[in-house]
């Protein structure tokens, strides 16, 4: 068996060779304290918001990012106002994706600094609440991208958006959003401990998030064109169904990786 | 919450690829004992330590846990279904280094169940009894290595653990940190925890460890009480004499 096969044995409690299974008086050991998943979860989160609030070196830089890559990308699209609305939904999804790759990557460096991982793996029902709590926290940061990346480039590539557009399009992107930062917490901590993780990361994870983004840009072009909103609603159905796949698989899949580390 | 009587391993080996970093070790260790983990570098003591953590696996022979009324059961799975059961010291200073010395201890807490008053009372008791009371609102970041190691003791043992393992606690410390442990060491051990040691340090305070282990290339060569008499023959060791 290999180490880490049996590592994950161990942790269900099967560790020994020769197969012994669990002595049924091991029920005499019983749980102690026992706190509940959604604390856990809110108090890794609020201690990572705390931690980056204080620093600020994770929005600033995700926000700095996205408007150099908006600037960019004008530049480089404008060629006349029908190119550069034609352009936008493209311009606007490429700037999330990467400026929220930047923000994900940072996603275990607390951890690292400070090895907290291991303190973490001793406490009951960490690691599933450490997966909530990090995507939580990188949906925030992409919902900050978002929220600046939108108007930004609505209002550079001349946009017309009407408000009744608005709520479908934030949906668009929330839906969006939420599948990359399930995928992206889960590839996150499966390189928490290699070298070369933010080279890596973009690597693994783009070509999994892909089929996401692309319905993304096909949903908010069809909105941007005005079409009806069923078009717009069968993409967005498409999203969510691709976006409880990413999370709950990232729930499961989270927890073994950190067995693994 | 667990009544652990002791830990027994037998026959327990740990092996990285063709490297067997603990060979064949068989023995008890019993709950309101300091158990001392002496060895050169090298000698499996942190492996042994990492595989009694249930955060490594071992490849060959059992781990079990023996509780109070006469029951036993896998090591392994008390471990996984009750992991509150450790406290764990290890070289790593496992501590979020943005918070402050309380909001590390808060959250720790606030992760193992405590919540509200007694979270705060337990936070304050445990400041108080490292000596980081006043140091408790700065960042870790500002923390010498032994206001780190004082305040990694008392994540350690915020939830009041039936099994401290502490590897190299010494690391940092200075005269008061180190009286500081030695006292934590009594008192964890009067409350009837089980406490393993690994430490190079061998001027221990008499009375403060019960039993000293000697492990030598992966293997337990030693085993009794510790004193003057195990303290030479190891020196003697180190030295390289047969």
């Amino acid at each position: 068996m290999s180490d880490r096969r049996q590592a994950r044995a161990t942790r269900r409690g099967a560790g020994e060779t020769g197969g012994e299974a669990a002595a049924p008086r091991a029920a005499s050991l019983g749980p102690g304290l026992r706190p509940g998943l959604g604390r856990q979860a809110w108090l890794l989160l609020r201690m990572d918001l705390l931690s980056e609030l204080r620093t600020l070196e994770t929005p600033l830089t995700i926000l700095f990012f996205a408007f150099l890559q908006v600037v960019i990308f004008t530049f480089a699209f404008w060629a006349d106002e029908d190119t550069a609305r034609a352009v936008a939904p493209g311009v606007l999804w490429v700037t999330i994706t990467f400026a929220g790759t930047l923000a994900i990557d940072r996603s275990f460096a607390k951890e690292q600094d400070g090895r907290t991982l291991t303190a973490l793996r001793l406490v009951p029902g960490a690691p599933r609440a450490l997966y909530l709590a990090k995507l939580l926290s990188n949906l925030t940061f992409l919902l900050m991208v978002v929220c600046f990346a939108t108007p930004l480039v609505i209002g550079i590539l001349g946009v017309s958006l009407e408000a009744g557009q608005l709520p479908l399009l934030g949906l668009t992107l929330l839906l969006g959003v939420l599948g990359f930062s399930a995928l992206g917490t889960v590839f996150s901590a499966m390189l928490v401990s290699v070298r070369r993780r933010g080279v890596l990361l973009p690597i693994v994870l783009y070509p999994v998030a892909i089929p996401l983004i692309v319905m993304g840009v096909k949903a908010t072009v069809t909105l941007l064109e005005r079409r009806p909103d069923p078009e717009v609603w069968s993409w967005l159905r498409l999203m969510t169904a691709i976006d409880v796949l990413y999370v709950v698989a990232g729930a499961w899949l989270f927890t073994s990786t950190l067995d693994d580390e | 919450m667990i009544s652990l009587r002791a830990i027994r391993l037998e026959d327990v080996s740990r092996r990285f690829g063709a490297h067997l970093a603990v060979r064949h070790v068989s023995l008890t260790l019993r709950a309101g004992e300091v158990t001392l983990l002496l060895g050169p570098n090298g000698a499996g003591k942190t492996t042994l330590m990492a595989l009694l953590s249930g955060l490594l696996p071992w490849t060959q022979g059992r781990i079990t846990a023996e509780a109070e009324g006469g029951g036993e059961a896998a090591w392994g799975d008390v471990v996984a279904r009750t992991p509150e059961t450790l406290g764990l010291v290890s070289h790593a200073s496992l501590l979020y280094e943005d918070l402050s010395g309380r909001e590390n201890l808060t959250l720790f807490g606030g992760l193992y169940g405590l919540r509200g008053a007694a979270l705060r009372e337990r936070v304050d008791e445990l400041l108080e009894r490292v000596a980081l009371r006043e140091a408790a609102s700065r960042r870790v970041t500002a923390y010498s290595r032994g206001m780190r190691q004082r305040l990694s003791i008392a994540r350690a043992i915020i939830q009041r653990p039936r099994v401290l393992l502490l590897d190299e606690p010494y690391t940092g410390l200075d005269s008061a940190g180190v009286r500081l442990l030695h006292d934590l060491l009594g008192e964890e051990r009067d409350r009837g925890a089980l406490l393993v040691l690994i430490t190079h340090q061998l001027d221990l305070p008499p009375g403060l460890v019960d039993r000293a282990i000697v492990m030598e290339q992966g293997r337990v060569q030693a085993d009794g009480a510790p004193g003057a008499e195990l303290a030479s023959w190891y020196e003697a060791r180190l030295r390289g004499a047969p």
